[in-house]
């Protein structure tokens, strides 16, 4: 019997947005004899669903949909509602973005000890692992560059290179890891080869049908903050394209 | 099987524990040289532009009070050095600290990672900059014949708090700027009339004696004071001075925790 890596239950999330947004205390002098009325506005609204360990979860939804919102929650960016519950057995890695804390005015080498440690990774090991990176990222060459003269692609594929290096039994993986030209949608895929065989709880969001059908398990469709369906890939993909 | 199960899972349990502080204290003194290095090392004279300031203030108020105004106590040019060293930390790391969070934006939005250590390694990047300020004292102070004495020892528990009080201001201030963005404005006029109202180039002993004591309830004043009662030797000290700069500081640190650990999550959801 498998036992699940994520459990979520009746989870909302409610976001109180003020019809106005008054971020200075200027604005709220001149305006505090009028109310500013807050309006809820649900994000999510009552997802249950599980995660088996070892499972290749996929989430799928419109742009607005909530898929990110989730992510955030399972991420422990964002809190649910009260009266949901999200429980999480084992380390996750979040990565929602690459290359998150990426300092322009940094070197390059110095981008990888500060990202590396920003995911997790212990001093030894980014040394240890250091030159693997590089390679990997094919920068011999502009390691003491400042990540600011770097083009796009070049900051991409280091911060993609070490990204890799992270380590946790659920992976928590956005569609932006998938950006980028077909050598690197291909190393992306790779990657989710090797998580797969490794035995990993792996939950990617995105909105490539095709990478659905060759690596998820199971599909999870979020659409208009709701669970619309939840199973077979080729059959959840199908209602998500009847949606239109 | 029970039981062994549950040992485990108390097991796992620890090592997540000791993961996350050592992660913790990873990304505290990761962040901390970071800033410092970016702030003073990113170029060649990095460190001189940060010193140029402070050096420049030194001057003009040096001859204003000697020249123009005939202070005339001894060793008032080290007084008036170390006042400008703390002073100068104060304003730049509740600065610094208070843009802890909103100047993380992108990262807070996208790792789950504890964000007061984002506040606390702007302030202690500072404080670096803030030690190595007091060698360069130090050194002034060997040039000025200042004697060595057993009482500098207690500049320390001093420097501790001033730590602790800064801290606690940058977590709070980087909470309410969340909501109120021109408090960042609003703290640099503080720290302008701070600057005045507190005595960084003037002894306590000018300031009339009816007022001292509504002088004191600043705790920078007693850090100022003291401290350079402790290392210059002008000035004076009281017991319960000294008491109340250690307590209020110490107050206003955990203020600083709960204040942020209380509307942490919720102004991640704003930002």
């Amino acid at each position: 019997m498998s036992s699940p890596a994520i459990t979520v239950r009746n989870l909302s999330k409610t976001f109180r947005l003020p019809e106005e947004r008054r971020g200075t205390l200027r604005e709220r002098l001149m305006k505090f004899h009028l109310r500013n009325e807050k309006k809820p506005r649900r994000t999510l609204d009552n997802l249950s669903f599980e995660v088996q360990r070892g499972e290749f979860f996929g989430i799928i939804g419109r742009n607005g949909s909530g898929k990110s919102t989730l992510l955030k929650i399972l991420a422990g960016i964002y809190k649910p509602d009260k009266g949901g519950e999200v429980s999480i057995h084992g380390r996750i890695a979040p990565m929602l973005e690459l290359g998150v804390g990426f300092n322009p005015e940094l070197t390059g080498r110095e981008n990888v000890f500060l990202n590396a440690t920003i995911l997790g990774l212990p001093r030894r090991q980014i040394e240890e692992r250091y030159n693997e990176i590089v390679s990997f990222a094919e920068l011999q060459d502009f390691m003491q560059l400042q990540v600011k003269h770097y083009s796009s692609g070049m900051s991409v594929k280091l911060a993609f290179a070490v990204a890799m290096q992270v380590d946790a039994p659920i992976m928590l993986l956005d569609e932006v890891l998938a950006v980028g030209d077909f050598v690197f949608a291909e190393k992306c895929f790779a990657l989710f080869e090797r998580y797969k065989r490794e035995g990993k709880t792996i939950i990617l969001v995105t909105h490539s049908a095709s990478s659905m059908e060759r690596f998820a398990d199971r599909v999870m469709l979020i659409h208009e903050s709701r669970l619309t369906a939840i199973g077979n890939p080729h059959e959840v993909l199908e209602t998500y394209h009847k949606l239109g | 099987m029970a039981s062994v199960s549950i040992t485990l899972d108390r097991l796992y349990h620890l090592l997540i524990m000791s993961f996350d502080l050592a992660y913790k204290l990873r990304l505290f003194t990761t962040l901390t040289w970071t800033n410092f290095k970016m702030r003073y090392y990113g170029s060649i004279l990095g460190y001189v532009w940060s010193l140029l300031k402070p050096l420049a203030l030194f001057c003009v108020l040096y001859i204003v009070f000697t020249v123009y105004m005939k202070m005339t106590a001894p060793h008032y040019k080290l007084f008036l050095l170390l006042g400008i060293i703390i002073w100068e930390f104060f304003s730049q790391a509740t600065m610094l600290g208070m843009m802890g969070f909103i100047g993380n934006y992108t990262l807070i939005r996208k790792v789950n990672l504890p964000r007061i250590i984002l506040v606390a390694s702007a302030v202690s990047s500072s404080f670096l900059a803030l030690l190595v300020n007091l060698v360069i004292f130090g050194i002034f102070a060997i040039f000025d014949g200042l004697s060595w004495n057993i009482r500098m020892f207690w500049f320390f528990p001093l420097l501790l708090a001033l730590y602790l009080l800064v801290l606690g201001i940058g977590l709070i201030l980087s909470i309410i700027v969340v909501k109120v963005r021109d408090m960042i404005s609003l703290w640099e006029v503080v720290i302008q009339l701070g600057f005045w109202l507190t005595p960084v180039m003037y002894p306590m002993s000018r300031v009339p004696a009816e007022w001292r004591f509504y002088l004191f309830l600043n705790p920078m004043s007693g850090i100022l004071e003291y401290s350079r009662y402790l290392l210059v030797g002008l000035g004076g000290v009281t017991k319960m001075g000294f008491c109340y700069v250690l307590g209020i500081s110490l107050v206003v640190f955990l203020l600083g925790i709960l204040v942020f650990k209380w509307k942490e999550s919720e102004m991640v959801e704003d930002l």
